[in-house]
């Protein structure tokens, strides 16, 4: 397996092109920032600035939801999608959100992200310094760092990517290095089965646990390709969806909403879960819908966007378990 | 322990116009008895009860919340309760997985001619929703 | 700011008996917004009535709830009285203290806690509503009728003669559909073209019909009220006006054609009507089979042709035309006799369909009414029946009982035995449905009088013997096999919806089933009107039925068409749905929801800092919508709202009663 990083020079060669072309505008890609373990979205807006851009498994947020800031803007916005990314960009053509003709989309292979959270850890804690590289050889990843090589194993991959089925874009206007076989675990949603097989009484004292801590920063809602409405239900006084209290009851009631607004639309990138700030188990929510409607409704694959989503279509046979 | 002893359990039941609000009308004309437990929303159709009311409704201290509609074929607008009937199903599900006791929300097809149904379901869901005791959320308030 | 009126109703002791009407009273004056409370023993009646109007006058009141029976009893009654006090009829809200409360909890002290709980959801809901008044639209007094069966004739005389114009339109060269290819009609055996072509007749003079023949329906726009179709009128190469249908042209053509009207039993000429007693009367030219259109040489008809009708310059021409209203009576197919391999995949020539048996037996058929074995033209002795050819098969064919099936073959039965005396028929049955008015009696003369067998049983396989075909089948009330040498085998084949009934469905905007049946609004009780407003149904197109319920159905869409048009303009309910244009997205997940294709695709203009931006937002055709709400659930911003029912109501009327 080759890494993401291989690409590099292609990309920006493309994206200088593209943009001295005036083909597009704007080139949505990451750079490495401040700290190098975490590559940020980085916006070139001259052939220039291409140089700064990087992909590699340490450039993991979602960048397709950036789009609504052009919406309505003339000119086309050049964009770079992993497969996470790609299905972030359907979801927002489903949702008309973003036009097709606006977006130049480069797409690249990805066969598994790094949990950047355990690697910054590991690297603190070992004294690694800065970063400089990210490479992928077999199954391993190997960075360059201030304290040389160091080689981290497949058990630093992000928890979302073993089982992503995804791992060439579904939708670009040009791909990047080559095309990757996908092979991802099994989606088996053993998360969700963990918190079913708890008593109610468990249930309500987790969820309360959980919401607690939440500080309604709606980063989740922010992130989320799925939450793209124009005007939230949260921001909304008339009606009072949501009170502005701080108390789980409200808390409950945000995550509840949120959970079921996404229901059959959430491409389960699990961007929402990474960014929390207090670690609030976000991803158990959306894929307890996303399981409920893929038994129930005899879909196979509920994270990929459709033509209707599930609960915009019904069957004259779907199950009745009412009376 | 203070909440009220003389506590009555309280169920917020949505209706549709069509069915079941006029099989609850069946069971009044027919002079059904029922516990006084249950306080009926009129709407038009089952599909245009919003999730958001019933979590609403369990947030401010509702004991039980009941969603009667058509059944599912003979919807007066057609199709709305074939949505409401997917809807549900994933709420009924959901609310449980959030800790929600499953047996505080109910969904029933009730018909305009099945007003004994109607008694039926208030008697039994009544039944159900006093053995579990106040909602929780009444409990942490007090 | 709001004031509202409380009137709570005894209802006789109806409601006083087990409410006590005081403290909901009192219980009412603390609630917010209220200004005024009174109670009364009979609301609903005349003095009742009075009392309210009198408070709203006196007390200045904007908002009235009435604390009564059942809003389906009552609400339109109290509307009525509110509006004449001058206040709109959509400020009013009623709490049903009767039907919901005093009449199912015997006590007072269960009851009236709830009764006041009802009156406070009512006066909270009441404080969210807003003065609406009912949409009004335009009516165009012109009824389309697509297809020119019975049904359609039938629909279009019924719209006529009630007043209206009616455009007629039918795709083939003539009206008269399936109807004229039948011979005898159960269970009467009325000559079917006798008691057609009259109807046919009346069609084509009536003043207020305009026969639109060899024309299709291209495209729909609108809605009810308001259709704007676009015809095509595809090209006779004969002119209209100067044919007199003398038949000389028909005559001389040299070019052969299998004759669709035949069902492929005989040929007819390139220049042709379809049958003699066709209406209109006059020939078209079917280009694939003109000698002149294919080699560039002949017009022997225009040679001929006494009043120089024939133009081979004619095109076809698109004409868009308004309409109020569409009835929507295109037909049906039968099942070929390909599908069944047992059956020979319809190699066999002596094993028919039924409509083509109704052929052999017409008197004005390829074989003037002699039945005669399409291979050798003998007459034949033994004749097998067999049902349910492609019915009720989940197989091989549809589900479905095709309806007319075990009527059509008793009457074939009969058919033969009067015209091939000693000849014997034998019919293969499952089930024998037989229930029309004086069907049984029919039914049971095939066999009495006309010495029809019946044999319960199917047939497993036909082959050929010599000159006749061997029938293998099985009497399962003797539980034994059969074999039957038949020299004609006519087979019952399924009723099946038009090929393109899919795509006319789209082309309208109606629905259809699996089957390509178009869908009735209500099963049982709108069964010729569909979820599209405006249009409706007539005959074989919803579903098979035969000639008798045909005709019915198609009155019955004609008397919906008759009240529409009757009207000067469409009063629109005004409690629908409605989008705020700026909350809206644009997602458009509110449009599959909707059973009426209600929700349309609206561009406007915004200003966004410097810029216009143009974008697309949902829109509510409020004369099509219904009023259920089920879009606004898909909504996520709430921006699709329903009137009369709003997310703010709604959620302070849960709020109302948790308390």
């Amino acid at each position: 397996m080759s890494g993401m990083n291989q690409v590099t020079d292609r990309l920006r060669e493309r994206v200088r092109e593209l943009l001295a072309d005036g083909k597009i505008h704007t080139f949505i890609g990451y750079e490495r920032a401040w700290d190098p373990y975490r590559p940020i979205p980085f916006f070139a807006t001259e052939a220039g600035e291409a140089e700064r851009l990087i992909i590699d498994e340490l450039c993991v947020p979602s960048t397709p939801k950036y789009m609504l800031d052009f919406f309505g803007r003339e000119g086309v916005v050049g964009l770079l999608v992993k497969g996470c990314d790609s299905l972030a960009v359907e979801r927002l053509l489903r949702d008309h959100r973003v036009e097709r003709e606006s977006m130049y989309i480069i797409g690249v292979a990805c066969t598994g992200l790094l949990d950047r959270d355990k690697v910054k850890a590991r690297a603190l804690e070992e004294g690694w310094g800065a970063v400089e590289e990210v490479r992928r050889e077999g199954d391993a990843f190997v960075l360059v760092t201030a304290a040389g090589e160091k080689e981290l194993g497949p058990e630093y991959l992000m928890e979302r990517c073993r089982t992503c089925e995804v791992k060439v874009p579904t939708v670009y206007d040009e791909l990047l290095g080559e095309e990757v076989a996908a092979t991802a675990e099994p989606r088996d949603f053993a998360e969700v089965a963990e918190i079913e097989a708890m008593t109610p009484a468990e249930r309500r004292a987790y969820w309360e646990r959980q919401f607690s801590r939440c500080i309604r920063c709606f980063a989740c809602r922010n992130v989320c390709p799925a939450c793209n409405c124009r005007i939230c239900v949260f921001e909304e006084r008339v009606p009072r969806w949501l009170g502005r209290k701080t108390d789980v009851g409200e808390q409950e009631m945000f995550h509840f909403t949120r959970a079921l607004h996404v229901a059959g639309r959430c491409v389960d990138c699990g961007e929402c879960d990474r960014v929390c700030p207090v670690n609030i188990p976000l991803r158990k929510l959306n894929r307890k819908l996303m399981k409920d409607i893929g038994e129930l409704f005899g879909i196979e694959k509920p994270f990929m966007p459709a033509e209707t989503e599930p609960l915009g279509q019904f069957r004259p046979d779907d199950p009745d378990e009412f009376e | 322990m203070s909440v009220k002893e003389s506590w009555e359990p309280k169920i917020i039941g949505f209706c549709c116009n069509w069915c079941s609000y006029a099989g609850a009308d069946l069971a009044g004309t027919s002079r059904m008895n029922y516990p006084a437990s249950i306080r009926v929303i009129r709407v038009p159709c089952s599909g245009r009860v919003n999730p958001q009311f019933i979590a609403r409704a369990f947030q401010l201290g509702a004991d039980g919340v009941l969603v009667a509609g058509c059944h599912p074929g003979d919807c007066h607008y057609s199709t709305g309760n074939y949505f409401t009937r997917r809807r549900m199903l994933l709420l009924t599900r959901f609310l449980e997985y959030l800790g929600v006791d499953p047996d505080r929300f109910e969904v029933r097809w009730i018909s305009g001619s099945e007003g004994q149904k109607f008694a039926d379901t208030v008697r039994e869901f009544t039944e159900r929703v006093r053995a579990l005791g106040p909602s929780p959320k009444k409990r942490d308030a007090s | 700011m709001k004031r509202i009126g409380v009137f709570v109703c005894h209802c006789g002791s109806n409601i006083a008996g087990t409410v006590d009407i005081e403290r909901v009273v009192e219980a009412a004056r603390a609630m917010p917004n209220v200004v005024y409370v009174e109670d009364n023993k009979y609301t609903c009646s005349e003095p009742g009535q009075e009392a309210i109007k009198q408070a709203i006058k006196e007390h200045n009141l904007n908002r009235v709830v009435v604390a009564a029976c059942s809003p389906r009893m009552h609400e339109t009654t109290f509307r009525r009285a509110v509006a004449g006090a001058g206040l709109n009829p959509y400020l009013l809200e009623i709490a049903n203290i009767r039907e919901h409360c005093s009449w199912v909890h015997p006590d007072k002290e269960g009851g009236t806690p709830k009764a006041i709980d009802l009156v406070r959801r009512a006066v909270i809901k009441v404080a969210g509503n807003v003065p609406l008044d009912r949409g009004r639209i335009p009516v165009t007094k012109r009824a389309l009728v697509i297809g020119g069966g019975i049904a359609g004739i039938q629909a279009a005389l019924d719209i006529a003669d009630a007043g209206h114009e009616v455009v007629l339109l039918e795709r083939e060269p003539s009206i008269g559909g399936r109807m004229a290819q039948l011979d005898k009609t159960f269970p009467t055996l009325d000559c079917s073209a006798c008691i057609l072509t009259p109807k046919m007749v009346e069609a084509a003079n009536h003043p207020n019909i305009t026969l639109m023949t060899y024309c299709e329906v291209e495209k729909v726009d609108g809605f009810i009220g308001n259709f704007s179709v676009t015809l095509r009128k595809k090209a006779r190469y004969v002119d209209m006006d100067t044919c007199t249908g003398c038949g000389i042209c028909w005559g001389k053509c040299p070019g052969k054609a299998s004759s669709e009207f035949e069902v492929g039993l005989a040929k007819r000429t390139a220049i042709y009507v379809p049958f003699p007693q066709a209406v209109p009367n006059k020939p078209v030219i079917d280009r694939e089979n003109c000698f002149f259109f294919k080699t560039g040489r002949c017009k022997i008809c225009q040679r001929f042709c006494p009043t120089g009708a024939i133009d081979f310059e004619q095109e076809d021409e698109l004409v868009t035309e308004e309409f109020g209203a569409i009835v929507v009576a295109t037909g049906f197919d039968i099942m070929d006799k390909d599908v069944y391999g047992e059956y020979g995949y319809g190699q066999y020539p002596d094993v028919i369909t039924s409509l083509e048996f109704e052929r052999l037996v017409n008197a004005s058929g390829p074989t003037e009414g002699k039945v005669k074995r399409p291979s050798d033209g003998k007459i034949p002795q033994r004749v097998v029946f067999i049902q349910c050819v492609g019915s009720r098969d989940e197989n091989k064919g549809v589900p479905y009982c095709s309806r007319i099936c075990c009527m059509y073959t008793a009457k074939h039965a009969i058919l033969v035995h009067e015209k091939i005396p000693g000849a014997q028929t034998y019919i293969f049955y499952i089930d024998v449905r037989a229930g029309g008015k004086n069907y049984e009696e029919f039914y049971k003369r095939a066999q009495s009088e006309h010495e029809a067998q019946y044999i319960r049983g199917r047939v497993a396989k036909i082959y050929p013997k010599g000159d006749s075909l061997v029938v293998v089948g099985e009497d399962t009330l003797l539980g034994e096999k059969v074999e039957i040498e038949a020299d004609l085998v006519v087979l019952a084949t399924a009723v099946l919806a038009r090929q393109d009934a899919g795509e006319v469905a789209r082309t309208l905007g109606i629905s259809y089933d699996g089957y390509g049946f178009f869908t009735e609004a209500h099963a049982k009780l709108a069964p010729v009107e569909t979820n599209t407003a405006g249009i409706f149904l007539a005959g074989m197109c919803q579903g098979p039925k035969d000639i008798p319920d045909t005709v019915a159905q198609a009155s019955g869409a004609a008397a919906k068409v008759a009240a529409l048009l009757s009207k000067e303009v469409l009063e629109t309910e005004p409690l629908v749905a409605q989008c705020d244009e700026v909350k809206c997205s644009g997602c458009f997940w509110c449009k599959p929801i909707c059973p009426y294709k209600a929700i349309e695709e609206k561009e406007i203009e915004e200003r966004v800092g410097r810029r216009t931006v143009k974008r697309k937002v949902a829109s509510v055709n409020t004369g099509v919508c219904k009023g259920c709400g089920a879009c606004t659930v898909a909504c996520r911003t709430g921006a699709m709202n329903l009137l009369g029912y709003t997310n703010d109501q709604l959620l302070s009327e849960v709020e109302a009663l948790c308390l």
